[in-house]
C-alpha cells in the first residue's frame, strides 16, 4: 500500500498492535486507528499529506501522546501521524539564543542539550521528561514556571508547518516578529487542527545564577490562597509559585520522600531566581510576606539536592495521586487568582456532592487550577460521576471568569463545555479559522471546536453568560 | 446584560456600511494615519470616543479597558497602583489608543526583557464584518479554549475587525532602573548587546544611536546596582527612551522614509547602514537608504515605517504563495465583504 510504503516500514496496521495508540494520556477514551505511520522526514510527511487530502482521509498528528483532553485520540477512519521519529536537535545558535529542533524531541532535551552552554529553554509541563516539544505547540502548554517565563507561545520564533495539501511553509522567523498575522501565535494551543508542525526554533534563556525555593505551610486552604495575591501585591513575580492541599501533600510525601509538613492543609512552593543580591532581598520580603499570610512554617532549600526534592513531589503529584485510586480525572480550569478560596471551597462541596475524593495540585500563580478526581473506572457509575463532578468544576471556573482550559486543551473531553464558554457566533469565527487552514476538515476531524449541531444537543438548556435565552419565559 | 450602547452604534454603522458597499477605516486618536498603505476607504468608524477602565484589580496583574482609551490614560492609572504595561508601545506625537496599540502590534524599547504587545494580551472583544459582537480569550494568564484569536487581532491593523476592548497582562514596576550611556562604535555596541544577552544581567532595554550607546537595568535595587557597576558607563535620564520609541531623535524628524528592520539580533544585514539599533540589534532603523533593503535581507522582514504619500512601495514585507493564500482566506471569514480597512496590511486583504 502506498502510504505504508512511504515510510518504509515504520506503520502499524494489524489491530493488535495497534492498541498501544488507541488513546493519548486520557485514557477514558479510545479508539484504534485505521492505520498508524511513523515518518521520519519533512518529504514523507508532505507525501502523506498529499495522499490523504487527495483522498480525504482524516489525519491525527502526535507526539509522545501525554496529551490531556484526547487531542490525540485517532480517528478510527484515519491515519495516525506519529512524529515521534523526528527526534533531532539540528542547531544551536549560542548568538541569538535559539534552537532548531525536530517536533519529536521531547521538552527536557532541549534544556538537558544546551545546559552545558548555560542556557535553557523555559516551559517545563510537569510531563517534561516524555512530552514533545511539538505537541507543546500544539497545546501551548506552560509548567510551573511560566509566572516569569511565559508559555510555549512565548518562548518559540518560529515553525515549519506541513499543510493538510502538503505543502511545506514557515511561520515566523529568527527575528522577533514577522510581518502580516500573528499566524506563529495562532498555531499555538491549536491541537492539531490546523497544520502539521515539523521544525520547531525555540528561544534560549541564560541560567539564573542563584535560584532559592521555599515551601509554606498553612493550616487554612484560604489562607495559602489569598497568600498568592499578596506575593503578587507586594511587587514579587516568583519564577515559580505552586500549591498543594492536603491529600495532594500527603500523596506526594508518600511517593517521594520530600520531607513536605504533613499536617499542612495546603502547602507553596515558591522559586526565586536572579543574581545572589537579588535572591537575598526577594527572599527575605517573601518570607515576611508569607508569615503575614498566615504561614505557621516557612522553610528555604538549603541546597541544590532539597530544592530538587521539593520541586520533585510537586512534579509527581500526579503519579504520586494516582496511587490513591485506580483512576483519576485530571481537570484543568483557569481562573482569576482573587477567586480561588471561593473555588476550592465549592470543589470541597462538589466532593461532598458527587462523592468522591479530590486532590488540588495547581499553579497558583496563573490561577490554573489541577484538580485531580479520584474514582474508580471498575465500580459501576463512577466514571459518570467523575465527569458530572469535572463538568460541574469547568462550568464554575467559567462563572468566575475563567476558562474550562489552562493548558491541557479541549480535545475530546471538555468539547461540550466549549458550548458553555463561547456563543454560537464565537464558535463559528473558530471554524472559519479552521477552514482558513484545512478547508476539507482532514486535521483532526471532531476535536477542540465543538458542531453547532452538537452543541445544540448539549446545551438545550444552559445559561451562557448569566444569561438565558427568552429570560421571560418561566421555567419549570 | 446591558449591551454597551458604543456597541450598537458601530453594529449599525457596520450594517450601513454593508448595505450600501462602502468600505471603513476604523481609527483610535489617528497617531498611526502614516503607518501602513494609505488604503481605500469611504468612511471612518472611531474608536476615540469609546473610553474607560472597565477592570482592573492589581493583584491579578491583569486590565481589561475600553478600545479608546488613550494610553496615556493606561500608563498613569497603572502607575498609581506602581504597575505598568511592559511592551510599552509608541504613542506618536503623544497621542495613540489601546485600541490602536493592538491594531499595530509595535512594541517600545522593553520588548527585549518583557515581551511584545502579542505577548501580553490576553482576550479581545471585536466586531466582526457580519457586525457581530464577539469576545475571545479572557482576563487569565492561561487559556486555550478556542484558537487564539486575541492573539491574531493584534497587529492585523484592523483588517479583521473593529476592537471594542482588550484585556492584557500588566507587571509590577521594578524597584529601581537606572540607564548608562557610552561613546562607541556601532560595532562595538552590537558586540556588547549580544554579548550582555547571554548573561543574567537584568537588562530591560538596549539602544545605539550617533555613536552611543544606552542600556537600561530593570530590577531590584541590589540586582541594577550590581549590574550598573557590572557594565559602567554615565548614568543618564531615562527620558531617552520615550524619545527612541517615539521617534523623536532629530535625525528621524528630518527623513523623508524611515525603514524598520527585524532581523535576528546577531546578523549582520543592513547593520553597518543602521541609524538606531535596538532590541539587542534586533530591531534596526534606515532613514532615507536611498535603495529597498528587502532584496538584502535574507531571514526577518521590512517595512517602510514612514514614507511620503506618493511613495508606491508596499510598506510590509511580501508574504510567501501559502502564507498569503491563508492571509486571504483569514480575511474573508472575518470581513466577508471586505469592509474594514481595505489594503492598509496588504492589496489583496
Amino acid at each position: 500500500m502506498r502510504l505504508q510504503a512511504i515510510c518504509e516500514g515504520h506503520s502499524v496496521s494489524d489491530q493488535a498492535r495497534m492498541k498501544v495508540y488507541e488513546s493519548d494520556g486520557l485514557t477514558a477514551k479510545k479508539q484504534l486507528p485505521w492505520l498508524v505511520l511513523l515518518p521520519a522526514t519533512i518529504e514523507q510527511v508532505q507525501l502523506i499529506m498529499q495522499l490523504c487530502h487527495a483522498h480525504q482521509v482524516p489525519v491525527v498528528a502526535r507526539g509522545a501522546g501525554t496529551g490531556l483532553s484526547g487531542g490525540a485520540m485517532p480517528h478510527h477512519e484515519g491515519v495516525l501521524l506519529i512524529l515521534a521519529r523526528f527526534n533531532r536537535i539540528l542547531e544551536v545558535d549560542q548568538v541569538n539564543l535559539l534552537a532548531r529542533v525536530e517536533p519529536g524531541v521531547t521538552n527536557l532535551a532541549i534544556s538537558d542539550h544546551v545546559r552545558p552552554l548555560g542556557l535553557f529553554y523555559a516551559p517545563d509541563p510537569s510531563s517534561q521528561i516524555a512530552c514533545t516539544i511539538g505537541g507543546n505547540v500544539a497545546e501551548n502548554s506552560g509548567g510551573v514556571h511560566c509566572l516569569k517565563y511565559g508559555l510555549t507561545v512565548h518562548n518559540v520564533r518560529k515553525l515549519v508547518m506541513i499543510s493538510p495539501e502538503g505543502e511545506r511553509y514557515e511561520l515566523g522567523s529568527e527575528a522577533f516578529d514577522s510581518a502580516g498575522y500573528d499566524l506563529l501565535a495562532l498555531m499555538h494551543g491549536s491541537e492539531g487542527m490546523l497544520g502539521i508542525v515539523v521544525e520547531v526554533t525555540v528561544k534560549l534563556l541564560p541560567v539564573p545564577v542563584e535560584v532559592a525555593v521555599l515551601l509554606a505551610a498553612f493550616t487554612d486552604v484560604g489562607q495559602a490562597a489569598d497568600a498568592v495575591g499578596q506575593i503578587i501585591d507586594r511587587g514579587l513575580i516568583p519564577a515559580g509559585l505552586e500549591m498543594m492541599d492536603k491529600l495532594a501533600v500527603q500523596a506526594a510525601e508518600a511517593f517521594v520522600h520530600a520531607d513536605y509538613p504533613l499536617d499542612a492543609a495546603a502547602i507553596l512552593i515558591c522559586e526565586l531566581d536572579g543574581s545572589s543580591v537579588e535572591i537575598e532581598q526577594q527572599q527575605a520580603l517573601l518570607t515576611q510576606v508569607l508569615q503575614t499570610a498566615g504561614a505557621v512554617q516557612v522553610r528555604c532549600a538549603k541546597d541544590a539536592e532539597e530544592r530538587r526534592k521539593l520541586w520533585l513531589g510537586r512534579k509527581a503529584a500526579f503519579p504520586a495521586v494516582g496511587r490513591l485510586a485506580p483512576d483519576y480525572y485530571c481537570m484543568d480550569g483557569t481562573i482569576p487568582r482573587r477567586e480561588l478560596a471561593r473555588v476550592l471551597r465549592s470543589i470541597a462541596d462538589f466532593s461532598q456532592t458527587h462523592g468522591l475524593a479530590v486532590a488540588n495540585v495547581f499553579h497558583a500563580g496563573d490561577g490554573n487550577l489541577h484538580p485531580l478526581i479520584l474514582y474508580d473506572a471498575n465500580q459501576p457509575g463512577q466514571l459518570e460521576r467523575a465527569e458530572a463532578f469535572g463538568a460541574d468544576i469547568l462550568r464554575l471556573c467559567i462563572a468566575c471568569g475563567g476558562t474550562i482550559t489552562g493548558e491541557h486543551g479541549v480535545g475530546v473531553e471538555k468539547i461540550n463545555e466549549m458550548c458553555v464558554q463561547f456563543t454560537t457566533e464565537e464558535l463559528n469565527v473558530f471554524h472559519g479559522v479552521k477552514a482558513a487552514f484545512d478547508e476539507q476538515g482532514g486535521l483532526n476531524p471532531g476535536k477542540a471546536v465543538p458542531t453547532l449541531q452538537r452543541c445544540a444537543e448539549f446545551g438545550a438548556m444552559h445559561v451562557h453568560r448569566g444569561q438565558e435565552k427568552f429570560p421571560e419565559l418561566e421555567r419549570f | 446584560m446591558a449591551v454597551d450602547s458604543a456597541i450598537q452604534h458601530w453594529q449599525e454603522q457596520i450594517k450601513g456600511a454593508l448595505a450600501q458597499g462602502k468600505r471603513l477605516r476604523i481609527r483610535g486618536a489617528g497617531s498611526k494615519d502614516f503607518l501602513g498603505a494609505v488604503g481605500a476607504f469611504d468612511e471612518d468608524i472611531t474608536t476615540q470616543s469609546h473610553q474607560g477602565i472597565i477592570d482592573y484589580s492589581p493583584t491579578e496583574l491583569v486590565m481589561t479597558v475600553r478600545s479608546g482609551t488613550p494610553l496615556a490614560t493606561v500608563k498613569a492609572v497603572l502607575a498609581e497602583q506602581r504597575q505598568f504595561w511592559p511592551c510599552d508601545p509608541p504613542t506618536f506625537g503623544g497621542a495613540g489608543t489601546i485600541g490602536g496599540a493592538i491594531a499595530a502590534g509595535v512594541s517600545g524599547p522593553g520588548r527585549v526583557a518583557y515581551g511584545a504587545v502579542r505577548d501580553l494580551v490576553l482576550g479581545v472583544g471585536v466586531i466582526n464584518g457580519a457586525g457581530e459582537a464577539l469576545k475571545f480569550g479572557g482576563q487569565v494568564m492561561k487559556n486555550v479554549a478556542g484558537y487564539d484569536v486575541s492573539r491574531l487581532m493584534t497587529g492585523s491593523f484592523g483588517t479583521l475587525g473593529l476592537i471594542t476592548d482588550v484585556s492584557f497582562k500588566v507587571l509590577p514596576l521594578p524597584e529601581a532602573e537606572v540607564t548608562v550611556v557610552r561613546s562607541e562604535t556601532l560595532e562595538q555596541a552590537h558586540e556588547r548587546f549580544l554579548q550582555l544577552s547571554r548573561t543574567p544581567l537584568p537588562c530591560s532595554a538596549s539602544a545605539w544611536f550617533e555613536g552611543h550607546s544606552y542600556l537600561r537595568f530593570s530590577g531590584s535595587n541590589a540586582g541594577v546596582e550590581d549590574a550598573r557597576q557590572t557594565i559602567g558607563g554615565d548614568v543618564v535620564a531615562a527620558g531617552i527612551w520615550s524619545q527612541i520609541r517615539d521617534q523623536q531623535l532629530d535625525a528621524f524628524a528630518a527623513a523623508k522614509t524611515v525603514w524598520r528592520i527585524s532581523v535576528s539580533p546577531g546578523s549582520q544585514a543592513m547593520l553597518t547602514q543602521s541609524s538606531l539599533l535596538e532590541w539587542s540589534g534586533a530591531q534596526r532603523w534606515l532613514l532615507d537608504p536611498g535603495f529597498d533593503p528587502r532584496s538584502a535581507l535574507g531571514e526577518g522582514h521590512a517595512t517602510l515605517f514612514r514614507a511620503p504619500a506618493d511613495d508606491q512601495t508596499q510598506r510590509f514585507q511580501p508574504l510567501s504563495a501559502v502564507v498569503g493564500g491563508i492571509h486571504k482566506r483569514l480575511k474573508h471569514q472575518f470581513d466577508p465583504q471586505g469592509i474594514f480597512n481595505p489594503g492598509r496590511l496588504y492589496q489583496e486583504i
